[in-house]
């Protein structure tokens, strides 16, 4: 199955774009599919989710749908999920 | 705060076109006028929400920024003017929103806030407006703003893109919920267009009308994101964390 992700602000700089699909295979988790990102775009955008281990940075925000979901709860995607990976940002 | 000053006909006057609005009235207008509000700082962002509630008749606006206009703030911070380069950005921020709105009562404050000078300077204000570029700013107000209840306006922006959402104790999480350890990847410098700070900046001031007046339904539990590159806008419903060191102790 597709599944539509996008990125906004440092993450997405460090993609190189707004918006992808991804593949996965029926019955992947939310958590599968962040960490494939990572893999598929290199050390930069790697280095801004998972700077030290396994779990995503605390400050790196997920959402489902438009629904906010933290690493920790496991989720399985589904054909029709958007999934939005949002680094802080702080301009005044 | 010492009692409640009704509106003058001038003020009634100056108000007349925002009075008019359906939910607000002159019952609005003058919550607004015994409000007292932060803005920190008044650079891209702080400017335009401070002009734009200097504008709307709120009471009082406490400001808070350090350092001297420099050429390199012209570009987004509309407080401040070419003459006053090299001196400093309160007291031009200061003279512009009284030229503005004369009857605004205005704390001028030279420094940026900090978990030193927070609790005192929150302490003045019905409400605050986050427009700190650094993340431990943003955390020393937050944290004010939980242990005084206050709400606290959440505006961010990045190069084309902004961020927006209304916090208020006992009804939605805090900053530290959202983003619980200071992001590494933030830095002090960003790329940035006035008319983007000066948008979120716009969408900021109404949410501070909104909940002092009680207008409208404020932006709360969700997160208001966009991208001016390309006109994408999306409203994405956050998170309240229970373990939150900060405001994990507060009733909800
Ligand atoms: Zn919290």
């Amino acid at each position: 199955m597709k599944i539509v992700v996008e990125y906004t602000a440092q993450v997405k700089k460090a993609a190189g774009l707004s918006r992808e699909e991804f593949e996965m295979n029926e019955g992947s988790t939310l958590q599968e599919l962040v960490k494939e990102v990572a893999e598929q775009h290199g050390p930069t955008l790697k280095s801004i989710l998972f700077p030290d281990s396994a779990d995503l940075h605390p400050s790196i925000l997920i959402f489902l749908s438009n629904e906010q979901v933290l690493w920790d709860e496991p989720v399985t995607l589904e054909p029709h999920h958007v999934v939005t990976i949002l680094s802080p940002i702080s301009g005044g | 705060m010492s009692g409640f000053a009704p509106l003058t006909d001038e003020e009634r006057a100056v108000y007349e076109w925002q009075i008019w609005v359906p939910e607000f009235g002159e019952a609005g207008q003058e919550k607004l006028k015994n409000a007292s509000v932060l803005i920190s700082r008044c650079g891209g962002l702080g400017s335009v929400v401070a002009y734009e509630l200097a504008a709307a008749g709120v009471g009082k606006l406490v400001i808070a920024h350090a350092g001297n206009v420099k050429p390199s703030d012209l570009n987004r911070q509309l407080l401040m003017t070419h003459d006053w380069l090299g001196k400093p950005r309160v007291e031009s921020a200061e003279r512009r929103l009284k030229e503005l709105n004369p009857r605004l009562e205005i704390v001028a404050i030279p420094e940026n806030i900090c978990e030193e000078n927070a609790e005192n300077i929150v302490n003045q204000v019905d409400l605050i407006v986050d427009c700190a570029p650094l993340f431990p700013e943003r955390y020393a107000m937050n944290r004010q703003s939980v242990l005084q209840k206050k709400p606290l306006i959440e505006c961010a922006m990045y190069d084309l893109e902004a961020h927006l959402t209304t916090l208020i104790p006992g009804q939605t999480g805090c900053l530290s919920c959202l983003y619980p350890h200071d992001p590494p990847a933030w830095k002090r410098e960003f790329p940035v267009f006035g008319a983007v700070s000066g948008t979120v900046g716009c969408m900021a001031a109404m949410e501070a009308i909104k909940v002092l007046s009680g207008l409208g339904q404020p932006l709360t539990n969700q997160l208001l994101m966009f991208d001016l590159r390309d006109m994408t806008f999306q409203r994405n419903t956050i998170l309240r964390r229970k373990d939150c060191p900060v405001c994990g102790t507060l009733d909800i």
